[in-house]
């Protein structure tokens, strides 16, 4: 599951002195346009964007008591707005979803000859073709970025969890080995086969569609 | 000298692993100049990490808060419908 979750297990306890204030009946007039404003950006639709600041708001009240107060309101809520965006392009490719990929669990060596040769080049079908676009450009396409949160959610969940810790939370790579329970080494070999996978996946799914 | 050059040489697996791990973790001076040698020379690898980090820029833009400079607001009309979905919810209580 490519799932955000609205906390973190990394942060320590609070102190209940140090607990940040919280009132659901401020939230739609402290912060409704902005998180509009973040919806539309990404789904770039009206109506889609207005449901899901709804949404955010429903499933932030039903999981009030869930949130431990150590961190502000607004990023609790951020980050329940970031999954229902997730969710939302989840839905659209859904059908997608269910017909795939059974390679990505494999073990290291058939995985990696998937894409290398026993000499450690390319295999020819696995090669990387020139998408001939640049980074600024691509971020205008608003389909690329559907393609990659389904490319996304067809991997592990191991690489989903680094990618939250790395993106959404910004923790350290030391950090995220300790959160992981695994050592550097073992997150190389996550994100060397993530990368792969989810350039292969966008290439063929995108690119060719 | 041969020698010397398979040594100094990535394989297209190792050029793709440095290219992943970059963004994670700071490249050794060594393996930095050995990457930058391979991807030179190598029109697959070199399309890889160029694609790595359109990949790596659009999932940090959409996390990002770019969309703070937007004029766009909520419809008045659905505004005061999420209000009421929302008071109803806290009253329930």
């Amino acid at each position: 599951m490519f799932a955000i979750q609205p906390q973190t297990a990394y942060l320590q306890p609070v102190a209940e002195n140090k607990k940040y204030a919280c009132d659901p009946s401020l939230w739609v007039d402290q912060f409704s346009d902005e998180f509009f404003r973040f919806a539309i950006y990404r789904v770039k639709n009206r109506e889609v964007a207005e449901d899901l600041v709804q949404e955010t708001f429903l499933s932030g009240l039903k999981s009030l008591s869930n949130f431990r107060r150590d961190c502000p309101e607004k990023s609790w809520l951020y980050n329940i707005l970031r999954n229902k965006i997730i969710d939302h392009f989840r839905k659209k490719t859904n059908h997608e979803i269910k017909q795939s990929s059974t390679v990505i669990e494999a073990d290291d060596d058939s995985f990696f000859s998937n894409f290398f040769n026993p000499g450690g080049q390319w295999n020819n079908e696995a090669s990387p073709e020139n998408w001939n676009i640049s980074a600024d450009k691509i971020l205008e396409r608003k389909e690329f970025m559907e393609f990659l949160i389904l490319c996304l959610s067809l991997l592990p969940e191991m690489w989903e969890k680094v990618f939250n810790l790395k993106t959404i939370e910004d923790l350290p790579s030391k950090d995220i080995c300790k959160e992981l329970n695994i050592t550097p080494s073992n997150l190389w070999t996550i994100i060397h086969r993530a990368k792969l996978q989810l350039r292969g996946c966008l290439e063929k799914r995108w690119l060719n569609k | 000298m041969k020698d010397l050059m398979y040594k100094i040489m990535l394989t297209c697996k190792q050029a793709t692993f440095y290219s992943s791990i970059k963004s994670f973790k700071k490249l050794s001076f060594v393996q930095s100049i050995q990457l930058k040698l391979h991807l030179m020379m190598c029109k697959s690898c070199h399309e890889f990490d160029h694609q790595n980090k359109i990949i790596d820029q659009s999932l940090t833009d959409f996390i990002k808060n770019d969309h703070l400079i937007s004029e766009e607001s909520l419809s008045e009309e659905k505004k005061s419908q999420i209000e009421s979905a929302v008071k109803q919810h806290i009253n329930k209580k």
